[in-house]
Parts: structure tokens; sequence; C-alpha cells
């Protein structure tokens, strides 16, 4: 709240000044706590999210899932294919954007980037990769390219090569200006400051983001067969599809089974890194 | 890189107000000429600074925080370039170099820092190797593979800087104590074989028995190989103690130049604009 007011403007003094200061901050702050409040009670009128109607709705959701007990179990035995076609997406949609992040990153990051507009460039591809959600970039792709799982791959590697690259470049910049500049010192070049200097220092960030994304890409890739891009989405999309709840209910289950193990796993491999 | 403003011609840069001292056949070993740099347009730094420095000679920058001195030293390798004026070393324009000659000239520059600036996730042998980077092709710096000579020499230098058990040499850096980490880091500047040493505040962040060492140790290393030394240090008493020259900076311009003995009470007062106030040795 550097700017919002003038302190040579007050005509106060000392200690006065210091608490006229802070009443001051302190009714900034809960303004913007009422603005933000105002927002969300707009928001959720408008788009009809109320108790009631919840209530109202709850017999609905219990006939549902009423429909979906006792589970058929019959969709085991087709689920194996797909669930590893899911598996692989999501393995080489997170392993693939790795040394393409990596290097547009040394190309972004304001300490290794030696061409100014192209770094800002970069920075803007990167971001526009990183907003556009992989539903999207499947849905896009599945019409550029057709049905099946290399959209699907692709929309998980165009989204996080945008996410990590982002990252990627942040950490860079956070490494310490004086471990480049005593690298620089000893005449070395700029991939050999990256490789010595920079990689040894973030490989730990690195390893516990790609981490992350590889959590995150499996529970993508499982929603990516909704757009017709391949993975276990898609048995889930038809059974709910043709009514048969009792089927679907299967295969949630065993999304829910695997999703849970990978995000134990990562979570385990990550805080081992850190 | 673009060739910078300044003087043209050597003459100019001969010719400046120190070189009366090394008149005759004495070449300079570092000439800073008409050295100007400013942030932003704005904040000059470094004020049209004329100097002259002598191979083996061993100078101290001081003055008041802020005035420059780091900003000086970092011209002479180039790790920030001069908004106008040059850097002569040896009678060549770092500013005419190609980034070819420059990494050259860079890799006989040895420098070290307050914070020491290891790679902390290193080992120290690894971090001492870094010195050879220069020397290091593209295919074994992608492979982070030094050579059998580049171990030997990050050994030897280890042993030079005070290291001698052998267990320190495969731990990660930021396991060492302070005095230890400024010890791996003169290792890695020892390894260059530098002609040229630069030293900003080496000795701010140890205790008074490890700042007394490390200057001893650098003192001893450049007197063996007649090594120039370039060094910004808040001590007065240790810079009188161990600097042949000081130089005293003050509002990005020279304003004490001489040997040790005759820097007085009023000379530091000049440098530190103070009337009749306390004189002390740190800022
Ligand atoms: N990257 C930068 N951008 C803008 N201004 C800078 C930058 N680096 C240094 N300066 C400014 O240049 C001036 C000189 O800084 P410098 O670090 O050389 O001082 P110093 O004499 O080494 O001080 P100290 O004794 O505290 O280390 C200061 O006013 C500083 O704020
Ligand atoms: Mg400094």
């Amino acid at each position: 709240m550097a700017k919002i007011f003038d302190i040579s403007k007050i005509d106060l003094e000392g200690i006065e000044l210091a608490i006229y200061v802070r009443r001051r901050v302190r009714t900034g702050y809960a303004i913007l706590v009422a603005i933000v409040l105002a927002i969300v009670f707009y928001a959720a009128y408008y788009t009809n999210f109320n108790l009631a109607e919840l209530e109202r709705g709850s017999p609905h959701i219990w006939k549902l899932l009423g429909r979906m007990f006792p589970p058929d179990l019959e969709p085991l035995s087709e689920i194996s294919g797909p669930l590893v076609e899911t598996l692989q997406m999501a393995l080489v949609g997170t392993t693939l954007p790795i040394p393409i992040a990596m290097f547009l990153a040394f190309y972004a990051a304001t300490s290794t980037r030696r061409i100014h507009w192209l770094g800002n460039l970069v920075r803007v591809a990167l971001n526009t990769l990183r907003t556009i959600p992989e539903l999207l970039w499947a849905m896009i792709l599945v019409s550029a390219v057709g049905l099946g799982t290399f959209p699907g791959t692709l929309a998980l590697t165009l989204h996080s090569t945008g996410s990590m690259g982002k990252f990627f470049y942040e950490t860079i910049e956070a490494v310490d200006e004086g471990i480049l500049e005593a690298m620089k010192s000893t005449g070395a070049n700029r991939l050999q400051i990256f490789f010595f200097g920079i990689l040894p220092t973030i490989l730990p960030n690195i390893m516990s983001v790609v981490l992350l994304y590889w959590d995150y890409n499996n529970r993508s890739a499982t929603v990516l067969g909704l757009v017709g891009a391949g993975g276990i989405g898609f048995i889930l999309t038809s059974a709910i599809a043709e009514f048969e709840y009792q089927q679907a209910i299967t295969v949630l289950g065993v999304i829910v089974i695997i999703l849970t193990v990978i995000d134990r796993t990562s979570a385990a491999a990550r805080s081992r890194i850190i | 890189m673009a060739r910078r403003v300044g003087s043209s011609t050597f003459e100019v840069a001969g010719g400046c107000a120190v070189s009366e001292q090394n008149a005759g056949s004495r070449k300079p070993k570092i000439i800073v000429d008409h050295l100007t740099k400013s942030y932003d347009g704005h904040i000059i730094a470094v004020d049209d600074i004329n100097l002259s420095i002598d191979k083996g000679e061993y100078c101290i920058l001081f003055g008041p925080s802020g005035v420059g001195k780091s900003t000086l030293m970092r011209h002479i390798n180039y790790l920030i370039k001069p908004t106008k004026g040059d850097i002569v070393i040896d009678g060549k324009r770092l500013g005419e170099m190609k980034t070819k000659e420059l990494l050259k000239q860079r890799s006989r520059i040895g420098m070290i820092f307050q914070e020491f600036n290891l790679v902390n996730r290193m080992s120290v042998i690894m971090n001492v190797m870094c010195g050879r980077l220069h020397y290091l092709n593209a295919w074994r710096s992608l492979t982070f593979s030094f050579t059998r000579d580049d171990h030997e020499r990050a050994i030897d230098c280890l042993r030079r800087a005070g290291l001698h058990e052998e267990e320190l040499y495969f731990r990660r850096a930021d396991t060492l104590s302070g005095g230890q980490k400024q010890r791996v880091a003169i290792a890695r500047m020892l390894i260059q074989e530098p002609e040229i040493i630069l030293a900003d505040e080496p000795i701010a962040a140890l205790d008074v028995k490890n700042q007394h060492m490390i200057l001893e140790l650098i003192g001893d290393i450049a007197r063996r190989d007649n090594i120039t030394i370039v060094m910004t240090l808040h001590h007065l008493e240790l810079a009188k103690k161990y600097a042949s020259r000081i130089i005293g900076l003050s509002e990005g311009k020279v304003a004490f130049d001489g040997p040790g003995e005759s820097l007085d009470e009023a000379a530091i007062n000049r440098v530190f604009k103070m009337e009749d106030g306390k004189v002390v040795g740190t800022t």
C-alpha cells in the first residue's frame, strides 16, 4: 500500500502520524474485504446458488445414487486398456513439456535472456498456452487431428508446457544473482552458467513441480475422454449417456482409487525432495 | 559487443593523473579510463574515474556505502558494462573485445565475494572445478564431466587455500562453515590461475580470526605469483596493514589515492565527508 496516500501532505508528526497511517491502512483493508464479499454474494445470487434449491433437489440426488447401486462390475473387463491409455497420456504429457519448457524458460528469464523482446514474446506464448485449459485444447485439437489419444496427449503437453515454463522462468529468476556473477567471472559461457550455476540450484523445485503436474495431468487425462480425446473418460461418459449408472459407478470407483494412489505417490516423492 | 564511448586513443588513457608514478618502460596492468556508470540515466554510481594499477599492486578501495566501490570493481571483469569510458587490461580495451575474447580475459581474473557465492547443492570439489569452466568443452559441460587434470588441480588448489581434510572435498558446499566456504571460493579463484584478483568485501561475513587468516592467505597467494589485487574493504585498520595502495571513493570520484601510511584522519574525513566527527573503521 505504498502510494495510496501521500504522507508528506498529512499535517501530523511522530506517533500521531504513525497511528493515523495505521488507521488509514486498516480502514483500507476493511473496505477491500467488504467489496470482495459483495462481489461473492452478487455472483452467488446470479448463478442461482442457493441452499433451498439444493434441499429441493436432494431427493433426486438420492434417487440417482440409489440407481448406481449395486455396482455392475462388468466394465472391469474392458477398462484396463483405456486406463493404461490414460496413464500413458499423462506420463507423456508431463515429461515431454520438461525439456521444451526449460528451453523456453532460458530465453524468457530476465537473468538468462539476451534478447529482450524475444524473452517477452516467449512469456506471452507461455502464458497463452497456460491460460487455455487442457479440455479446451483437446476440443480444438480433436477437431483438427481427429479423435484419439494423440490430441489428448498434445493438449496436456501444450497446457503443461505453458504452466511449467512460467514456473521454470520464475524459479530461474529467483536464483541468487551472486551465484551467476561468480560463474560469469570465471569466464564461463551462458550455457555453462545455466548448467553449473542455475540447474543444480533449481533442481529440487523443478522435480517438485514436475511431480505436481504429473498428478494434475492424470486427473486431467481422465476427463479428456469427454471430448473424444481418448482415455477412460470416454467409458464413463458413454455409461452415463446410456443411463448405465451401475456401470458408471464402477468406472468412477476405479478412477478415484487410481488417482488417490497417484496423488499419494506424488506427495510422498515431493516431501522427500524438499 | 558494441564499442563503448570514451577516449579512443591509448595515449589519453595512459595520460591520466596517476600515470606519472609508473613512468618509464613499465606498463600498467589495469587502466581505468574515464570510467562512468549511470543507472537509469540519472543515478551516477561511478563518475569519470581514472586509475592506473601496476602489476602486483595490492589495491584496497574504501568509502561510504553506496559510493560505487562494487560497481567500479565489477567493471574490471566487465560484469558491468560502462556507460562511458573503458577498462584497459595489458593494453587491451575490454570494450573492443568480442564475446570470446572477453570470456578468455575473464578466465584470468579471479573474483571472490562477501557471500562466497558457492553453488550450495554442489560438492566442494565441483564448486572449485567451476573455475575451469572456460576450458571445458561443450560435450563435457553438458555431461558435467571435468577431466582428471581438473580434479588434480582442484585438490591442489583446495590444499593451497588451507583445506586439507579430504573428507570435506565431497561434502555439499552448504554444509561448510563461513571460513571454509571462503576458502573454497578462494580455491575456485586459484584454479583460474588468475593474473588479477577482485575481492568484494571478502571478510565481511567472517569472524575476527578468520578475517585475518583470509587476508593473510590472499596476500600470500598474490605475492607468490605477483598477482594484482583490487579489493573493497570497510576495515581501514586492516586495509592499512595489508594494502600497498589505498583508494578512497567519495560520490563516485577518487578522493584519496596513496600508500597506507599516508591515509591520515584528514583524508578519511574527506572521503567520508565528516567535519571532525568520530572516525570508525567500519561504516
Ligand atoms: N543494478 C543497479 N541498478 C540501479 N542502481 C544500482 C544498481 N547497482 C548499484 N546501484 C547504485 O549504484 C550506487 C553504487 O552502488 P555500489 O554497490 O557500487 O556501492 P558500494 O560502494 O559497493 O556500497 P557498499 O559499501 O554498501 O557495498 C548505489 O547508489 C546503488 O544504489
Ligand atoms: Mg559493495
